[in-house]
């Protein structure tokens, strides 16, 4: 089954008078438990594509469905909603809300949804993602790789529809990088995560279960299975 | 090649041009200072110098300090205090005398003393000081009352003078005839009225009456001495001559009117320093705010290659920008509000019955250079904080500078989630610096505006009034002077001595009045008596000087209750005084009182009086053998802080004592009742008022020739007052109004840069899930947090500042009240619930389109 579809997508952005088509019309489905990467050189229109599909931005042209919810026909009140139920965020910047700790940025989600916490479930992923001495730490007393992981624990702990990761690795030195990415690869196993990653690290993106390259707004390349691994 | 210094310039304009949102903001915080500092101290100056002339005007002359009993001696001296600023003589000839009545007091004064210290408390004045021998000078309320209510330069008055040099025509009474050189209208009190005729020194030289021994009188160069202090040096400094040279100061006019507008000196600078600190708290958190992208850019400009020094020139040159913009603001809001809202605010503080207020501007340029100054030199030291976080930086490390907005290192032993709520408590506490500095901003712009209103309320003229009863009915001093001294007017119709002056009759008809609370009834009551002249323990009254008056050895003994023995005690207790209040208890005692007339050497004197015999004898023979009392030692009543009383006082020349019920029945002496008072019943005071009238009005027709009672109400005291005090609240309230805007700017300029800085933090809230509404609620519950916190600390630490400033101000004055500023905290409370609770929301809106 197709979690993400995205039909004839545009994106035009205009500074004066000049026009960049970030992305030039894009068509691509994301399978469930998929892990889907994303390449290209700076400013292809990557990032572009990933919010959009995130609902953070908005097409030009297009659509984009997540479980068979079409984006644009929310409001801006059900999108947010549609969004922390259904997709979870990690970012470059590890992005953990600094005034709470890493528990409560996990739950964080959750919380806002009102939801129950699934405390085996919470306990589950914090002891899968190695960090559960420092659950009771602020995030200023991480070092990154734990952030990090922090950031996927909250990205997972909703069981979204899809996670959406923006060069996770983009702040990390290569010894966290290959830690975070194989715990994102296990994790995503485990649970059947469908996943979609921007990376320009192509070691990384091997990694991957499916692999496309965006050049300038539009998909120039396509690989079916990861390099090396099988699913 | 370095840079040269006029490239630091261009590089100071150009940072400027880039970082225009810091500049516009530091601009308008250093306009905003300027106005506040000029506009509180403005406020509070106008009020005060308006005040002054007012106390001036109902004083009726601008003397510090006057000397009793002067010689040339003295006057030569005079000189040398560096802090006496005008000093003159005055020289009392004697008393105008009308059909054997006394009318006015004649005078002589020197220019100084004209000029100087009489003409301020007067207006109107029409024509000269006397210069010529047969010269005088009226003020129209005089005029008015010999029967000329047109006057006219040159005109001829008629005058009995009885002098007070009995070597002038042998004693005898003179009368002459006198050119009328000018005219002025005065504002005296009328409590404190004696009407004064003044003449020439011309005169004087005529009469061959030296001008010495006379009165000097002093001003001081400052407001900022009190009464007391100024006594002590002069004591110490002028050579006297003997115990009947006195000094007696009174409080500056400023004093006095700092101490009814907040309260006093003390109050005055801690709301100073409040303000000059809100101030400073202001320029320091814009500065502060930015700190991180400043540290960001010094250090790139430092990297490139700027060196500590240039960069220093160049922090300064964008000072000067900022400065100059900022000023400039500053002084024109300030100069709008000088000359077009201020003088409105005063000039209903102004009432007719002390007259014009002649040109009054409340524009003082001297405060709006301080006010610039002192905005400048906060920016210059805030700034200095900045350039001090470069010291021991690399510039690489102050180029990847981040401030740090959360405590590290602090564990949160939660395992819970965050609510919305709780998100917002912890946004706040996470940056605890912050945090407190926006509360100390807030709680101290709140809290002065408060102080403001509970000294206002608290100051109230009207509280002196509304503590007394509604009305009282008491003997004019007229009548008293013929009942204890028959033989002064030979013609009148004397009142019987074996009958009480007040008749018991006129105090049952009163309290039986339906109209009025027969409750509320009381009777200040004693006794005339007499003294012996030569005993020991009245020496210091007999060697006093008389101002007004004769010398006589006539008492008022007042019984003093219980209740008022017990107030009494506790101020003596209080200010160490020596007096015998087991004598007065047990009815073997005598106070006796004065209002300050003794000198140094009298008071001395006078404490040493206590147990000496003070024998009381029948007010009209000392023959007869008197009642044994002990002297339980003398009282100045009008020394700060002495209790309010319920006394009466029959004027000048009388002799006021105390003693306690029992000691009056040991007396045995006709009960005279000096004054009634009573209160009408509620909503009856009309009728009281009309009923009471008329009962006055039917007693003193019984007698032929002057009034016996006299009916004074305080509702009409306090209607006088209260038209003065509305308008004295509008400045007060323009006042707490400046303390008010620092603070509420204060924290707009903080929540503003705050939600500015977490426009990434408020996109990953959305990005992860949080819906507008719910980020709405958050910012609303931050905004209910701080206000919250606000409303404890104005209570409880708010309420520690109020009332330790009350119990500061009620050293000064007596009839302060602690009254809780409930409107200006209810006010305070919607104004800042609304900031707190829209502002955020407002702020983010901005940002979010």
């Amino acid at each position: 089954m197709d979690i993400v579809k995205v039909i004839s997508l545009k994106k035009k952005y205009v500074n004066g008078s000049i026009e960049v088509n970030a992305v030039n019309g894009i068509d691509l489905n994301i399978r469930e438990g998929e892990f889907l990467a994303i390449t290209g050189p700076s400013g292809s229109g990557k990032s572009t594509l990933l919010n959009i599909i995130g609902g953070n931005e908005f097409p030009t042209e297009g659509v984009v469905e997540i479980k068979e919810r079409v984006l644009s026909s929310m409001n801006d009140e059900e999108l947010t909603v549609f969004r922390r139920r259904n997709i979870g965020f990690i970012f470059q910047k590890f992005n953990l809300i600094p005034y709470l700790n890493v528990y409560q940025n996990i739950v964080l989600p959750l919380e806002l949804d009102h939801a129950d916490i699934d405390s085996e479930f919470v306990r589950e992923l914090i002891d899968g993602l190695g960090i559960s001495d420092q659950i009771f730490k602020m995030p200023d007393e991480l070092s990154g790789g734990q952030q990090q992981r922090a950031a996927i624990a909250r990205a997972l702990v909703a069981r979204p529809a899809i996670v959406l990761a923006d060069e996770p690795t983009g702040n990390l030195d290569s010894e966290n990088s290959e830690k975070v990415i194989s715990l994102l690869v296990d994790t995503a196993k485990k649970y059947n995560q469908t996943i979609g990653m921007v990376t320009h690290n192509i070691d990384i993106a091997h990694r991957a279960d499916r692999m496309i390259r965006i050049e300038d707004g539009k998909i120039s390349d396509e690989r079916q299975d990861n390099y090396g691994n099988e699913r | 090649m370095g840079m040269k210094d006029k490239e630091v310039t261009e590089l100071a304009k150009a940072n400027s041009k880039w970082d225009y949102k810091k500049v516009i903001i530091l601009s308008i915080a250093v306009a905003i200072s300027v106005f506040v500092l000029f506009s509180a101290f403005s406020i509070a100056k106008g009020k005060i110098d308006v005040d002054s002339v007012k106390n001036t005007r109902e004083s009726g002359n601008a003397v510090a300090v006057y000397l009793e009993n002067a010689e040339e001696r003295q006057y030569d001296q005079m000189i040398y205090p560096d802090y006496v600023e005008d000093y003159g003589w005055e020289y009392s000839i004697g008393d105008w005398n009308q059909e054997g009545k006394f009318l006015a007091s004649c005078k002589v004064i020197d220019q100084t003393v004209w000029e100087k210290m009489i003409k301020p408390a007067c207006d109107h004045i029409v024509g000269n000081y006397p210069k010529s021998e047969n010269d005088i000078m009226l003020s129209r309320r005089l005029l008015n009352k010999i029967g000329i209510s047109d006057p006219e330069i040159g005109m001829k008055i008629t005058v009995q003078i009885l002098f007070k040099n009995w070597s002038v025509n042998g004693g005898e009474e003179l009368t002459e005839e006198f050119v009328l050189s000018g005219y002025y209208t005065d504002y005296t009190d009328s409590s404190l009225y004696v009407p004064t005729a003044y003449f020439s020194e011309k005169y004087l030289d005529m009469k061959q009456i030296p001008r010495f021994p006379a009165k000097l009188d002093l001003t001081v160069n400052s407001q900022f001495f009190s009464s007391d202090q100024l006594e002590k040096w002069l004591y110490r400094d002028i050579e006297l001559d003997n115990a009947q040279q006195q000094f007696v100061a009174s409080d500056s006019a400023g004093l006095k009117s700092m101490t009814q507008f907040i309260g006093g000196y003390g109050v005055a600078v801690l709301c100073s320093i409040i303000l000059l600190v809100s101030v400073y708290l202001l320029i320091y958190n814009v500065l502060s705010i930015s700190l991180a992208k400043d540290m960001n850019n010094f250090g790139l400009l430092m990297v490139i290659g700027l060196t500590r020094k240039q960069l220093k020139k160049m922090v300064f040159r964008q000072n000067m920008i900022i400065l100059l913009s900022g000023i400039l603001g500053g002084l024109i809001l300030s100069i709008l509000a000088g000359i077009f809202v201020f003088p409105r605010l005063f000039e209903n503080l102004f009432l007719k019955q002390y007259g014009q207020l002649e040109a009054q501007t409340v524009f003082y340029p001297h405060y709006l250079i301080g006010a610039a100054v002192i905005s400048g030199l906060m920016l210059l030291s805030a700034s200095k904080y900045i350039l001090g976080k470069l010291k021991n930086i690399s510039p690489l490390s102050a180029y990847r500078y981040q401030a740090k907005e959360v405590a590290s290192g602090k564990e949160r032993k939660s395992a819970h989630g965050a609510s919305i709520s709780k998100m917002a408590w912890y946004n706040l506490w996470s940056s605890k610096r912050k945090f407190i500095i926006t509360m100390i901003s807030l709680f101290m712009g709140c809290e002065t505006a408060m102080l403001a209103g509970f000294i206002m309320n608290g100051t109230n003229l009207t509280n002196e009034f509304s503590q007394s009863p509604d009305f009282e009915i008491g003997t004019q001093k007229e009548a008293v002077e013929n009942y204890l001294f028959p033989y002064k007017n030979a013609n009148e119709l004397q009142i019987d001595q074996d009958s009480p002056l007040f008749d018991e009759t006129v105090v049952q008809k009163a309290a039986e009045l339906p109209e009025i609370d027969k409750n509320s009834l009381n009777i200040v009551y004693g006794c005339y008596a007499a003294y012996d002249y030569s005993e020991d323990y009245i020496q210091p009254i007999e060697n006093m000087v008389y101002e007004n008056g004769t010398p006589n050895n006539v008492m008022t003994i007042q019984v003093l209750e219980d209740q008022s023995i017990d107030l009494l005690e506790s101020y003596v207790k209080k200010n160490r005084l020596d007096i015998d209040f087991d004598a007065l208890r047990e009815g073997n005692g005598i106070l006796v009182l004065h209002k300050h007339e003794l000198s140094e050497t009298l008071e001395e004197d006078a404490a040493k009086m206590k147990g000496e015999p003070a024998h009381v004898f029948p007010v009209d023979s000392t023959e007869q053998n008197g009642v044994e009392f002990i002297c339980s030692g003398y009282l100045d009543t009008t020394a700060k802080g002495f209790p309010q009383l319920n006394m009466s006082w029959e004027g000048d020349g009388f002799h006021y004592f105390l003693i306690s019920e029992k000691g009056y029945k040991r007396l045995g002496f006709l009960k005279q009742i000096f004054n009634i008072s009573v209160d009408a019943k509620e909503g009856r005071e009309t009728a009281a008022k009309e009923k009471l009238t008329e009962l006055v009005q039917n007693e003193n027709s019984k007698q032929e020739n002057y009034n016996i009672y006299y009916l004074s109400r305080t509702a009409d005291k306090i209607r006088e007052t209260e038209n003065y005090m509305e308008a004295g609240k509008d400045a007060m309230s323009a006042f707490s109004l400046c303390l008010l805007l620092l603070g509420v700017i204060n924290y707009i300029n903080i929540i503003l840069t705050n939600i500015a800085a977490r426009k990434s933090e408020f996109a990953i809230m959305r990005c992860i899930g949080m819906t507008r509404k719910q980020l709405r609620r958050m910012l609303i519950m931050e905004g209910a947090y701080y206000w919250s916190i606000l409303q404890v600390l104005l209570l409880t630490i708010g309420g520690i500042i109020d009332v330790g400033a009350g119990l500061i101000i009620k050293n000064n004055l007596s009839y302060f009240i602690f009254v809780f500023p409930f409107k200006e905290w209810l006010t305070i409370s919607v104004i800042t619930a609304i900031l707190c609770v829209c502002i955020p929301q407002i702020i983010h809106k901005m940002y979010e389109k």
